[in-house]
Formats: structure tokens, sequence, C-alpha cells
């Protein structure tokens, strides 16, 4: 008998109401996560990866739609009251955002912002809230933690404040960690030292972790299990080094075939950069059969005509595409 | 937001700001004055010095009840004040309720109270006023609540839509990620972030509560005899502006220096209060 995952997502869908008619952007996403476990979500602009972020905290937007089932701790997060979800985010549920410059208030220093969710949630005493957002900037690396509780956010770095929004995300030590791009505002260096903080708190806390990220080396780095999507839905996931093994998907595989390569000693590629072809299809408009199709140049009639079942590519391991057999038979480009 | 820090030696330098505030301060300094000291009792009245000219007993002349203008006028500005802080104050507080509400909440409470702005913009203010004023009599309670209702929805809909920028903001995001309620998340995000905007437009409403009082003081609406009041003063100075024409200078000068004043310090306030004003300084 196996324990029931921490974070079980059934095929969720987000519809969104927009003036030409109702468009689902998220499409039947199923996926598992459990303690200690790190699934990263890539895809590009667009795809549903933000909205599925926001749809897990039950924060879509006026006029987003969330169904299925996202199960946690026996609830369906989708159906629960606000008064119930506000008891959870913050608490067992965290999520940190894309951009550190702007999601902290301007007007309060980061030691109360810290403190916040510890006063709200475990009902700390704002002077041992303070106490415990002192340990929690220490831990994320902010030098004098105690002299930096009384900072303005207009007095940091980016990459300071984004350590500052982590350490407000781990108060209240959450079950699961949602990160919506976290490093994307970041500079490259800054970049590394976030992801490596992410990674060590998460392997220190044991917590579930879903990154999102349309950077193909950050999720290589992070991450133990990727989901990748396109037009909202997954269509290849599997353990991450299976899957940039393997790019059974010819979506995966443009992804990994558009991402520059700079070897130190080599001469720089004359070679154009590859591109996928054709732009993101419209949601309004999308195919019934395989959303890929129209930028596939491996697509053949039927990928037009019918829905790709989902191929099983090895233990957890599957893509949704009708020319798997192409995409393995040719190995994966280096 | 602008810095505290950054604020006075801004302002220090902005000049509709510093005749503004000047002004201001100077109307607040009449009314404070008067409390402790006039030059005769206001409504003392004299007959024998009736329209009196100018000069060293009377700064400003007697009107023709032979009562002292300055002490009129600076017993006038008090009533003036009060009656701009007590209607915008009454405005402030309901319409920025309503304001934040509607933008917390959305949905069909945000369509109610906007609609209801919009009805109450629908009436003329000053036929409103008379209307209040013929069912429940003229008096200074009557004319604060008049303008008072005319000043909730100017409140309100300058606070949804401040506060709607607001809620769109990454950090209430986040502070909803957190786990904050609507109602603590106004109070402890939205407001503060909107203060600025409140303030600015509560100066401006203010100057317009003070003209508001003037008029409807002149038309007998307003605040009644004996309490001194520059509506009336001019109301009463109209029968013989040919005779005494300062009797009419005097009060429509109060009147244009506190107006003036607030209008000029609200436009100073804007400014000073605008980020993006602030940073091409």
């Amino acid at each position: 008998m196996t324990k029931a995952p921490l974070l079980s997502v059934t095929d969720l869908r987000v519809a969104l109401q927009t003036a030409r008619g109702v468009v689902e952007a998220v499409r039947g996403l199923s996926f598992t996560l459990d303690k200690g476990e790190t699934l990263g979500i890539v895809g590009e602009s667009g795809c549903g990866k933000s909205l599925t972020a926001l749809a897990l905290m039950g924060l879509l937007p006026d006029g987003a739609m969330a169904s299925g089932e996202v199960l946690y701790d026996g609830h369906n997060l989708l159906t629960l009251n606000e008064q119930r979800l506000c008891g959870l985010r913050g608490n067992r549920l965290a999520m940190i955002f894309q951009e550190p410059m702007t999601s902290l208030n301007p007007l309060h220093c980061i030691g109360d912002q810290i403190a916040e969710p510890l006063q709200q949630h475990l009902k700390l005493s704002r002077r041992r809230a303070r106490d415990r957002a002192v340990d929690l900037l220490d831990r994320v690396g902010i030098p004098n933690p105690r002299q930096r509780l009384d900072a303005y956010p207009h007095q940091m770095s980016g990459g300071q404040r984004q350590r500052a929004m982590i350490a407000m995300a781990l108060a209240c030590d959450p079950d699961i960690l949602i990160a919506d791009e976290p490093t994307t505002a970041l500079d490259v260096t800054i970049q590394g030292q976030i992801l490596d903080l992410i990674r060590r708190l998460v392997d220190d806390s044991g917590m579930g972790l879903v990154l999102i990220s349309h950077d193909l080396g950050v999720i290589a780095e992070t991450v133990d299990r990727v989901l990748v999507m396109y037009a909202g839905r997954a269509v290849e996931a599997g353990p991450v080094r299976e899957v940039f093994a393997r790019l059974a998907h010819p979506y995966a595989r443009g992804l990994f075939s558009a991402m520059p390569r700079i070897a130190p000693g080599q001469p720089h590629p004359r070679t154009p950069l590859p591109t996928i072809a054709g732009i993101v299809p419209d949601l309004h408009d999308l195919p019934a059969a395989c959303a890929f199709a129209e930028r596939c140049n491996l697509a053949e009639p039927r990928c037009r005509a019918e829905f790709p079942p989902a191929v099983s590519i090895g233990p957890a391991h599957r893509a949704e595409c009708w020319r798997t057999d192409q995409t393995l038979g040719a190995r994966a480009s280096p | 937001m602008s810095e505290p820090s950054s604020f006075w030696p801004r302002a220090r330098r902005h000049r509709s700001f510093v005749v503004g505030a000047t002004l201001t301060a100077f109307v607040v300094g009449m009314a404070l004055l008067s409390v402790i000291w006039t030059p005769y009792a206001p409504t003392a009245i004299n007959i024998r010095r009736r329209m009196a000219m100018p000069s060293a007993d009377h700064w400003l002349g007697t009107d023709s009840f032979g009562r002292d203008v300055l002490s009129l006028i600076l017993a006038g500005a008090q009533n003036s004040l009060m009656v701009g802080v007590l209607a915008v104050g009454f405005g402030i507080v309901l319409g920025s309720t309503l304001g934040l509400l509607a933008a917390a909440r959305r949905g069909w409470i945000e369509e109610l109270v906007m609609r209801f702005a919009d009805f109450t913009f629908a009436f003329p203010a000053i036929l409103s006023a008379i209307m209040l004023a013929a069912i429940f009599g003229p008096s200074t309670m009557n004319s604060v609540v008049a303008i008072a209702i005319f000043n909730i929805p100017v409140f309100a809909r300058v606070v949804r839509g401040s506060a709607n920028a607001i809620w769109a903001r990454d950090y209430i995001l986040a502070a909803r990620s957190a786990g904050k309620g609507s109602t603590r998340i106004t109070i402890e995000h939205v407001l503060p972030n909107i203060l600025a905007v409140i303030v600015v437009q509560g100066t401006i409403q203010f100057a317009l509560a003070i003209l508001a009082e003037a008029a409807l003081s002149y038309l007998g609406l307003g605040t009644q005899p004996p309490t001194p009041s520059w509506g009336r003063m001019l109301n009463e100075a109209q029968a013989m502006v040919f005779r005494a024409p300062f009797l009419a200078v005097f009060p429509g000068c109060a009147i244009a220096i506190a107006v003036l004043g607030l209008n000029l310090l609200g436009d100073g306030l804007r400014d000073l209060t605008d980020p993006r004003l602030s940073r091409q300084r």
C-alpha cells in the first residue's frame, strides 16, 4: 500500500473569461508531489505555467475559473472556502514570485513583512515573531539579519529582496513551496545562489517544491521531475534526467535545441540559434488534435486529426505524441 | 510613494505648496485667534458707529449694525473651517470606506457603490442642498450634512480607483499568498498606499466645502444669525454695495484666501506625493 502523495492534482483546468469568449488556458493537467520532492514545470510564455501555480494557491485572477481536483491533506483546494484557504496560504502552502522588486510592500520594513505570517498563523507575539524573522533572514543568507530587520525594500538589492521573499514564504515551515520564476528577474550569478538556496532549504525541511521556469538550465539544476507544458497540457513528463536525455516530445526537443550553448575555450558557433517555427497557438482557436502539430516538423495527418495518446517512454516517463517512434528512433541531438 | 525623509526639503522649494500652506495657516490662525481674542465681541451691535470706514479703531470698518468687521471675519473663519472639517471628515470616512469595500469585494458590491456615486452626482449639489434646507430647516448642521453627502461619492470614486490600482500590485498577490484576508490587506497594504491621494483630494474638497458653505449661507440656507459667517456677511453687504463696498470686499477676500490657499496646498501636495514627479526633481 502506497502512502497518499502530499499534493495530488487531477485533471486541472483553468478557464479564462475573455472579450472573445471563454478559453481554456490549462487543459487537464495531472501530477503528484511527494514530501521532499521537487517538480519543475517548464514551457514558454502563455503555456499556463503561472496560472497553474495560482490555481494551486487559490489566487486566480478575476474571471478565471479552475476545475478538476487539487487534493492536499484530504481537501480539494479548489472547493475550499476563502477563510480555510487563508489559513493554508502562507502557512502550509507558500509561494515566491518572479519580481522581488515589486513583491514587497514599499511602505513596511522587511522584518515586519516576514514576522506577519508568524503572528497570523502561529499566533506568535510580535517580539517572538521578530526573533524568528532574524533566524529566517540568517537561514536565507542575509548578513547582519538583526540590523536588516528594519530595512525597507528600497534599501535592498534584488537578490536580497528575493532572499527576504523566500524567508517570508518559509516563515511557517510550509509543506509545499511554489516558486514561480523565482530567478528570472535576477542576474545570472545571483540566480545560481538563489537556486542553491532553494534547493538546500527543500533538502533541509523536506517540503515539496513546485518550480516554474522557462529556463531549462534552471530546471535541470534544481528539480527531480519535470513537466513540459505546451498550450495548457503537460506534453511530456518524467524524471528530469530521463526527459532531458530522451526528449520524446518534439516540443521538448525544440525547446532544448533553442537553448544557447557556450562552451569555454571553444569558438562561438557561427550558426544561428535554432528556433521553433511558428507561434504559440491562439487559445481561442486550438486544434482539436495535437496543439503542437502546426509547428512540428514531424507532424503527419494523424497528428492533426486525433488527439495523441500518452505514450509511456520509461518508468514514470510519458509523452503525448503520435511520433515518439521517430523522436526516440533518432537519438536526441546533443 | 515619497519617502518621509525627502518630503520637507522638496516641499520647501515647491512654490504653490509654500504659498498654499502659508495662506491656509493664515486662515487657521485667524480661526484659532478668534477663539481666544477678537478686537470686539463679533456680535456686539453699535448703532452709532454704523458703516464706519476702516480706521484705527475698526481696522476693517463696521457693518450696517455697527459690528466690527474684523471681529466678524475672524469668527467667521471658525465657522467656515468647522463646516469644512466636519463635512469633509464625514465624506472621507464614509466615502473611503465605500471605495475600499468596492475595491476589495468587486462584483455586485462595487457596482452598487459606483451606481450610488453616479446617482448622487446626477443631482446638482446646490439644488439638493436647498431641498435639504427646505425639509430640515436652514442651519449650520444641515449645511454640513448637505455638503458631506456630496463629498461621499467623490471620495468613494477616488479611493476605489486608487485602491484598484494597488490591488493589482505584486505585493498584494504576495500578501494574499501569505494567507492574509481582504480586510487585513485593505488596512495594512491598500490604505497606507492611498493615504496621499485621500489627503490631496481632502484638501481640495475642503476648499469646495468652504465655498459651498459660503454659498448656502449667502442664500440664507446655512449658518443663521447671529453666528458670524462669511457667506452671510456677503449677503448683508449686497444691499449697500454702493454705499459701503468694503463690506463686500473683506468677506469676499477671506473666502478667496481660504479657497485659494487650500487649492494651492492641494496641488502642491499632489505634486509632492506623486512619485513620478518627485523623481524628476
